[in-house]
């Protein structure tokens, strides 16, 4: 009906996590109807980070230099390491402000389902990066998934004898009712109850 | 709801089900509750949950997903159950006493999620847990990753495994007593489920992990697990006669029923030609089971003297009326 061209377009769009056929369909009139100038745009900045943004050679984490900011950074607490399983997990911790440490990205939570094993994940690195003197807590903050509890675990039994291992703790939303918590949720929180002071 | 047969009485109790669960008991192929010629279906309820009013409306397209709707908002089919519970008995559903393993399990794996709905994702997330242990098994047999990938797949399963057969001795417990009484009631003497857990542990799956790698399988666990309907005189399965099998599903069902009632979450019973099942001393013995308790829908071929139904509705030739 629309042709090769734009149907190639929305094929690729689809890929995109969250974007089904109607909402491809619909981005592809969009960058269709808009200036030559503003969708060119787009396909330069794809290009451009596609080409010039790698993985930082120490933690993982995207970067346009060998090492990425927070690496170079000499601010940054080189004593506490947290672990996420990709980039934008990342930014969320740092979207907190409480995370003054370094990060190490592995690249993925373990699924053996998916062909995900140890040795697909930056694992090697983080444990030389553990065994460094500095070092004295690495804070494992993958999903609380099944994926990444089970890679949470797998990283504590190999760091314990290094370091400290940590996890962040589950708990309710702030700013939410409790009705709203699943009970999976409100469970753990209660289970991770602390003292008023 | 009382009409010959074929006259649309189980329909009725089926749309019952459509309408406040989202599904039917029936049948997984849900084009068949369209009429032939017809592109929908639409079942409707108007019922209160205490004192809450709560409507209800569940469409099945022919093409295209089944939109449910909660007073009047687009809802997940999760809410459904959860706002309204409703247990549902048909005659011709024996497997749960007659099959095999497996159906048991799921069984009471549903019935754990409805009497203790925080563990009511468990025995999923314990199938998933062991479809990755499968995989890292299989993996490290066929030469494509170390042992060592498997140990947080051990631990996972472990851990969900143990969880898994202490619910299931937790519900089976709860529930012994009232399958007890209820199947004495209706005329099976001590009537039993036991469930014996795997003894499922992380030392115990390590023990036997080179046999594990050999299949590519998890050889023990809750999966592999049973839960043991019984009497005095044996197993129901091989033992009872089909009325005592019947009996027994039944009694099932009011047992669940008891151990929601206790947990102040009643459930409404959709009840199928159950006075078919039982002669005239256990229609009796159902009706004072059932007297108090909860809404319950009945369908009988004839007017029943023993049953003092609030309600009777006629149903001849597919349309229902209040007699």
């Amino acid at each position: 009906m629309v042709g090769p061209v734009v149907e190639n377009l929305v094929a690729q769009l689809t890929k995109l996590p969250g974007i089904g056929n109607r909402t491809a369909h619909r981005l592809a009139f969009h960058v269709l109807r808009a200036s030559r100038e503003d969708a060119l745009a787009l396909a330069d900045a794809i290009r451009d980070a596609k080409e010039r943004i790698g993985f930082c050679t120490v933690c993982g984490n995207l970067t346009e230099e060998p090492t990425c900011e927070i690496c170079r950074d000499g601010r940054r607490d080189p004593s506490v390491i947290c672990v996420v399983e990709h980039p934008v997990d990342l930014v969320s911790v740092e979207r907190t402000s409480e995370f003054r440490g370094r990060y190490h990205v592995l690249g993925g939570a373990l699924s053996p389902l998916d062909g995900v094993d140890p040795s697909d994940l930056r694992i090697d690195g983080l444990l030389a990066r553990a065994r460094a003197d500095e070092v004295v807590e690495v804070v494992l903050a993958t999903n609380p998934t099944m994926t990444g509890e089970a890679t949470a675990s797998f990283l504590a039994e190999q760091l314990r004898s290094l370091v400290r291992v940590t996890r962040p703790a589950s708990g309710l939303p702030v700013g939410a009712d409790l009705e709203y918590a699943d009970e999976v949720t409100l469970g753990r929180a209660l289970a991770g109850r602390r003292e008023m002071v | 709801m009382i009409g010959a047969n074929g006259a649309g009485k189980t329909n009725l109790l089926e749309g019952v089900h459509v309408a406040t669960q989202g599904f039917s008991p029936r049948t997984r192929s849900e084009a068949r509750l369209i009429r032939f010629g017809s592109d929908a279906t639409r079942a409707i309820a108007r019922s209160h949950a205490r004192a809450t009013e709560v409507e209800t409306s569940v469409t099945v397209h022919r093409l295209g997903p089944k939109e449910v709707v909660l007073n009047g908002a687009p809802a997940p089919l999760d809410d459904l159950r959860t706002k309204l519970p409703v247990l549902v008995f048909l005659p011709d559903r024996l497997a749960v006493v007659k099959g095999g393993p497996a159906i048991r399990r799921t069984y009471f794996d549903r019935m754990l999620g409805r009497v203790s709905p925080e563990l009511a994702e468990l025995p999923g997330s314990y199938a998933k847990a062991l479809s990755q242990r499968g995989a890292a098994l299989r993996r490290v047999r066929d030469g494509l990753a170390e042992r060592a990938s498997i140990e947080p797949w051990t631990e996972t399963v472990a851990g969900l495994g143990a969880d898994l057969d202490a619910a299931r001795t937790a519900v089976t417990d709860e529930l012994g007593p009232h399958f007890r009484d209820a199947s004495e009631q209706l005329g099976l003497r001590g009537a039993r489920a036991d469930y014996e857990p795997s003894a499922i542990t992380r030392g115990a799956l390590e023990d036997r992990l080179t046999r594990d790698i050999e299949r590519g399988t998890t050889g023990m666990g809750p999966h592999l697990r049973d839960i043991r309907l019984a009497t005095d005189e044996g197993d129901l399965r091989g033992f009872g006669s089909q009325g005592q099998q019947r009996v027994a599903v039944l009694a099932l069902l009011l047992a669940e029923a008891s151990c929601l009632r206790d947990r102040d979450r009643p459930a409404a019973l959709l009840l199928d030609d159950v006075l078919s099942v039982l002669d005239r001393d256990r229609r009796a013995a159902l009706v004072s089971l059932l007297a108090g308790a909860t809404q319950t829908l009945v369908t009988a071929t004839d007017a029943d003297d023993v049953l003092e139904a609030g309600c009777v509705v006629e149903v001849v030739q597919g349309a229902a009326r209040i007699a």
